[in-house]
């Protein structure tokens, strides 16, 4: 039989369907073992993230660097699924310094002196270029696991000439004179100030973190949420109900549809100029400054409470546990933490800088005004700390428990003092350490 | 016919027409606006009130593709969804043939079962695909991906082109085996010209599912082998989003499936209503 089903030709067909997949797949990256002087990263899509495979991998010559960029909740779980699967397709990961602890506890991530310990002449990393509560969060067990690639802050953006029109001359410092300057600026054209309802992480840390670190005292190992032995200490003094309350207040002078914003959302409507102040992390703020009202804004540390105590966070950079060329990876950071790749991240267009000698150029916060915010640490005597709850393997999950607590708290279906003894009962079957 | 009733219908006509156009502009506007934002400045996009008059930059396609390396993702998306139709599509036919021609034992079951498939969660499949991927040393290749939406796509087809068949009348085939055809050829000759209504609607709705598929595509390949989708995805920054570049990605993915519905376009009409009416 002669036809597209003769028997002859379906078999010659198929030979050459299967000649011509076994050829493709023979060509395939996966199959192609990876040169050993490249080095590939598990990426983020940030501004220093295109950075550091673009001129820092340029600027290093001893090895081909690659990489992947990941929008933040895809990062997060192909970070999850590939280390967990001890995958060596990334010899280098990326990660927000909230997830940190999960792949240190799980082993996912080789500390530097044991990498040192199977590669004896590598030479030691040292941190000292770079501004000291930004590399607590890659120290642990007694090791150094990583470096930190950006250093964020709670940053209080205002807009200087609406501050100007409504007679305000002092920036608020505290909480009371923030919410009468929200309650000033508000208007139907211009809300008083954005919150950030509508996302997890913008409303727990942003939000009710950035509230709540100066009501208290907070210990050298707490991080205001929980203790150095992850006893909860939120609501000890009654602290996270007021920090809810604080938002409460300043919620009737936020523009509509409040409910659904994340940081975004936040960033988009300040850079439209449809809002006056917002708290938000300083590597959010990048955009603010491309729209219209570029050079009108004002950044300063958060306002606070009682205490001069403000969040620092960011994003570090770690080596694969798994990776097939660890003592290339590790050179690589050792170059890193000379400091040049943190000059490109800058150039690059970063805002969130960790180099000390960048932080402390005048010359340098003149062109990256978000840096402000840090200038401003040591003028007002600001203790950093760090964020919550990175130091449980599940931050992810308790961040959830929270988030949803505290809008409840907020948005009125729960007292705030409710909503914090909700929490609180609902994380002791969650915690994870 | 009276003048007042003559000018009832009129104004009903208009009213239906303007509803008619009203309805068109709501639906049609948020493309309008998707469009033309991938043509502004970052300035323009985030003027308040909104900029209707500005000067049309190319900067965000340029991003798109010198950046974001988009052309590669294009050719990628258009191998691997555009395989993996045909896979579904023709073994998908040909199971559906099966099961509504053939008395096969327990077909039913067999037909649920194939359905099942559907009732996964992608999320559920990931880590399984991930590791079978490693072990094959398929990580990362079109292949994979192929492979996951010909499977993904398949049931769809089995069960709409089920129906589609039935609706033929199968004295149609039977005639055509009298005059000398195999069963092949009957299919190939007889049945399938007559389903190509069904088929074109079939492979469109197959084609945007794989075509705007984000979760696999983004966890099972790494650098050689991205998507669209993935790529797009990468406008939104991790607290913020480049709307211009999240503009101009969104009219690049949706231009192929415009295209493919317009060519379609003859069929399509045919192919959704097909089998609506009995008789």
């Amino acid at each position: 039989m002669h036809g597209p089903f003769s028997p002859e030709l379906k078999r010659r067909t198929l030979l050459k369907m299967l000649a011509v997949g076994a050829a493709a797949t023979a060509l395939s990256p996966a199959t192609r073992a990876w040169a050993a002087s490249t080095l590939n990263i598990l990426n983020s899509n940030t501004a220093w993230a295109g950075a550091l495979t673009g001129s820092v991998a340029k600027a290093y010559a001893d090895a081909q660097i690659t990489g992947e960029g990941n929008p933040y909740e895809a990062h997060y779980e192909k970070l999850l699924i590939e280390l967990s699967q001890g995958s060596s397709t990334f010899d280098i990961f990326t990660t927000d310094n909230l997830w940190i602890r999960q792949p240190l506890r799980n082993g996912w991530a080789s500390a530097f002196d044991d990498i040192r310990a199977e590669d004896a002449p590598l030479p030691e990393i040292g941190v000292g270029k770079l501004a000291p509560a930004s590399t607590t969060y890659t120290e642990y067990d007694g090791k150094r696991w990583g470096l930190p690639l950006v250093m964020t802050t709670p940053v209080f953006v205002y807009r200087k000439d609406l501050f100007e029109k409504a007679g305000i001359t002092k920036v608020p410092t505290n909480w009371d004179e923030y919410r009468d300057a929200a309650e000033k600026l508000h208007s139907d054209d211009v809300a008083g100030n954005v919150l950030l309802l509508g996302g997890q992480d913008a409303h727990m840390s942003g939000d009710w973190g950035s509230r709540l670190m100066g009501m208290t005292k907070i210990a050298p190992h707490d991080d205001g949420v929980l203790d150095e032995n992850n006893k909860v200490v939120f609501n000890s003094e009654g602290q996270g109900a007021r920090a809810i309350e604080r938002l409460r207040e300043v919620l009737p002078f936020t523009p509509k549809g409040v409910e659904g914003f994340d940081y975004a959302e936040g960033s988009s409507i300040m850079q439209q100029g449809k809002a006056a102040m917002m708290i938000t992390w300083s590597d959010v703020i990048v955009g603010i400054e491309d729209g219209p009202f570029k050079g009108k804004f004002g950044y300063t540390v958060s306002p606070t409470e009682k205490f001069e105590q403000q969040m620092v966070g960011g994003w570090s950079i770690l080596i694969n546990a798994a990776s097939e060329n660890k003592a290339e990876a590790y050179k690589f950071l050792k170059w890193m933490s000379e400091g040049q790749a943190y000059e490109l991240f800058r150039e690059n267009g970063e805002s969130s800088l960790c180099l000390q000698a960048d932080i402390d150029n005048p010359e340098i916060v003149a062109k990256v005004p978000m840096l402000q915010a840090f200038r401003d640490f040591p003028a007002r005597g600001t203790t950093p700390v760090s964020i919550p709850p990175y130091r449980l393997t599940n931050a992810v999950e308790v961040q959830r428990v929270f988030y949803e607590n505290i809008l409840a708290g907020v948005n009125g279906r729960k007292t705030p003092q409710q909503a914090m003894e909700d929490a609180e009962a609902a994380l002791a079957s969650v915690i994870r350490t | 016919m009276s003048n007042s009733r003559i000018l009832k219908s009129s104004a009903s006509a208009l009213a239906a027409y303007a509803l008619a156009i009203a309805a068109a502009l709501f639906f049609a506007f948020p493309i309008f606006w998707m469009v033309t934002s991938s043509f502004k400045s970052e300035v323009d996009i985030s003027a308040y009130p909104p900029v209707w008059s500005f000067t049309p930059t190319l900067v965000n396609y340029a991003q798109l593709f010198t950046e974001l390396n988009a052309w590669q993702a294009l050719i990628n998306s258009a191998l691997i969804v555009g395989l993996a139709t045909c896979i579904a599509m023709a073994a998908g036919t040909m199971a559906a043939y099966a099961l509504a021609r053939f008395d096969v034992k327990g077909k039913e079951f067999l037909a649920f079962e194939i359905l099942s498939i559907r009732m996964l969660p992608p999320i559920v499949s990931v880590i399984p695909m991930f590791i079978i991927a490693r072990q094959l040393g398929i990580f990362d290749t079109p292949w994979l991906l192929i492979a996951a939406y010909a499977l993904s796509g398949l049931p769809f087809v089995v069960w709409v082109m089920r129906v589609f068949i039935q609706d033929i009348p199968q004295s149609i085939e039977e005639a055509a085996m009298i005059d000398g055809c195999s069963r092949f050829e009957t299919f190939w000759r007889v049945t399938l010209p007559l389903l190509l209504p069904g088929l074109a609607a079939t492979m469109v709705i197959v084609f945007m599912f794989a075509w705007n598929e984000f979760l696999l595509a983004s966890m099972l390949t790494s650098q050689e082998a991205k998507t669209l989708p993935v790529i797009a995805a990468n406008a939104i920054k991790p607290k913020a989003i480049a709307w211009g570049l999240a503009s101009a990605a969104g009219v690049m993915m949706s231009l192929p499936v415009v295209v493919l519905v317009l060519l379609m376009q003859r069929y399509l009409v045919r192919g959704l209503t097909l089998g609506a009416v009995k008789g």
